[in-house]
């Protein structure tokens, strides 16, 4: 519906008794994104404010009400922080990787990721429905082992600080793998078909994670270059 | 009514009219749906940046009566997606209007 012209419906609409300015709104809205996102949301947003208020005012609308109405329609910048976050990195992630020695090689982790789930749950598949080739399986984990904790001393020695959100969504997404290693070693004993079944399923659901870090990563890296995205240059 | 999940669809079709800024976007929106969609003005901003990053709108930035705004329009790429999304639309809303003007 079209908005309120009261400054009772106004009142009606905000729910935010802390967002009492458009400086209020920005910092909330653009809060934790790295530095050259901030300033480029807050110019463009700040445009479209002053647009509504110089609207409002030729109305015929005070100039007090007219920018409370164009406080009001911007709506809730905790809403609109979690959309920036899908497109922009937050200031840690970005000086995460300003320091991170895989900041050019970082595909490479990714397809490592990739590679290493893929042999557990296809290990798992073998064992599932051949156990007699579980040999060659235990072939595969044991290389593959040893190649995944490599990986993960790699990944863990340049991190200052386990608190980064970026060196912990890492982490969190080898935690999973190592489990699912786990969970693949454990199936050599396992003749339960259904619960084989069940952990070969939870372990196809690696692939959202990879994708998911693989956007992340993208994100970071077309910021750090000076890619231009999302109005950066 | 809420529009949440159809923003993005909506923006490339009112950038295919051509270049626009958000401000514009959101009138353009709210004007020729005579104000039944509606949507806080706060959450376009976001949807466009994605879109951008998606390669399906690129922006510019223009100087008009002394300000500098930033302009977005429509790439290759998003001309093609919004043909499938319409072409989507269309028979997903012909599927739904058969069940209800049938009850």
């Amino acid at each position: 519906m079209n908005a309120p012209d009261t400054h009772a419906d106004h009142l009606a609409v905000v729910p935010y008794p802390e967002i009492g300015d458009l400086d209020e709104w920005l910092h909330a809205a653009t809060r934790g994104l790295c530095d050259a996102a901030k300033e480029k949301i807050r110019e463009e947003i700040a445009d479209h404010y002053f647009a509504t208020v110089q609207d409002r005012v030729s109305e015929g609308v005070a100039l007090e009400e007219a920018q409370l109405l164009a406080l009001a329609s911007l709506g809730s910048p905790y809403h609109a922080r979690r959309g920036f976050k899908k497109a922009y990195p937050t200031q840690a992630e970005l000086d995460e990787w300003q320091t991170s020695p895989w900041k050019k090689h970082w595909w490479i982790l990714i397809h490592f990721y990739a590679f290493s789930s893929a042999i557990t749950t296809g290990y798992m598949a073998l064992n599932s429905v051949s156990p007699e080739l579980v040999q060659i399986g235990i072939g595969f984990v044991s290389v593959s082992l040893v190649v995944l904790l490599i990986g993960l001393m790699a990944l863990i020695l340049p991190s200052k600080s386990m608190r980064r959100p970026f060196i912990f969504r890492m982490s969190f997404i080898m935690a999973l793998l190592l489990q699912s290693w786990c969970m693949a070693l454990t199936a050599i004993a396992c003749d339960d078909y259904a619960l084989l079944l069940m952990l070969i399923v939870l372990n196809a659901l690696m692939p959202y994670g990879f994708w998911r870090l693989y956007q992340q990563m993208k994100r970071i890296e077309r910021v750090a270059s000076g890619v231009k995205i999302g109005g950066l240059s | 009514m809420n529009v949440k999940g159809t923003l993005p669809a909506l923006i490339l079709q009112t950038l295919e009219a051509g270049p626009m800024h958000g401000y514009r976007i959101a009138q353009e929106i709210k004007g020729k749906s005579k104000g039944v969609l509606d949507f806080k003005e706060g959450t376009l901003y976001p949807a466009l940046h994605g879109q951008e990053n998606k390669g399906l709108i690129e922006a510019y930035e223009q100087v008009e009566k002394g300000r500098t705004r930033r302009y977005y329009r429509l790439t290759e790429k998003g001309h093609k997606t919004l043909a499938k999304d319409r072409a989507e639309w269309q028979e997903v809303s012909a599927a739904i209007s058969l069940i209800l003007e049938g009850a």
